[in-house]
């Protein structure tokens, strides 16, 4: 059995335990076991360019994914309704809270619905079912002006 | 400003302004923090309401043209 001298781990090896080159003739210098770990390095490597690429794509919403997703989560909604929702937070305690937090981040960027009406009366300090459509509004416009005084300033 | 309304008409007009350059951001400021108070004494009136189970109507909050 010829065996061969790796360039990389330095350790002898059977030539069976080498890759061939594209010539099928002549075989590699570094052993199989190397040659696998230098191209996980490079997948590595290109790892967070490649998935930048793919955000970006997403958030372009290129070839409608983004829409397809949000329709399917509107679509899961509707069919399970809210008790479900409610349900299963309950026992997904952990992903609830990130979600809530997502959305919270969410709803301060964009001054939501959700986000004011929380401000306002927070649903675990307040005795206030429905809060008023205008003191949303206001209390908005309030919250603009002021995150626009501190922007200028 | 005779009710929630006109507070709004006033805050989008002055949000305007202050975007346009046209008024000084103290001058904003000091719409806002009127604002907010005049939103806070009907919250708590909403809130009291609230509490009480009443649903009387708070005139401040009601639309002016209905
Ligand atoms: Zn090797």
């Amino acid at each position: 059995m010829t065996t061969k001298t790796c360039t990389v781990c330095g350790k002898e090896k059977p030539e069976s335990d080498y890759r061939l080159h594209s010539d099928k003739k002549t075989v590699m210098r570094y052993c199989n076991d190397c040659h696998l770990a230098k191209r996980r390095a490079q997948h590595a490597a290109k790892r967070e360019e490649r998935n930048a690429q793919f955000r970006a794509r997403y958030a372009a919403n290129v070839n409608g994914v983004k829409d397809k997703h949000a329709a399917a989560r509107k679509a899961k909604y509707a069919k399970q309704g809210r008790a479900a929702l409610i349900e299963w937070a309950a026992a997904n305690p952990e992903k609830a809270a990130e979600a809530q937090r997502k959305k919270m981040k969410r709803g301060r960027e964009r001054l939501s619905d959700y986000y004011v009406r929380r401000l306002l009366c927070h649903p675990e300090r307040s005795a206030v079912k429905q809060v008023p459509e205008i003191l949303i509004e206001c209390k908005r416009l309030q919250l603009m002006i002021e995150r626009e005084c501190r922007e200028k300033r | 400003m005779k009710n929630a309304e006109e507070l709004r008409d006033e805050l989008a007009q002055t949000f305007a302004q202050l975007k346009a350059g046209e008024i000084k951001s103290s001058e904003a400021a000091e719409l806002a923090n009127l604002a907010g108070k005049m939103i806070g004494s009907a919250k708590v009136q909403v809130e009291y309401y609230a509490l009480r189970k009443e649903q009387p109507r708070i005139e401040w909050l009601e639309s002016s043209n209905s």
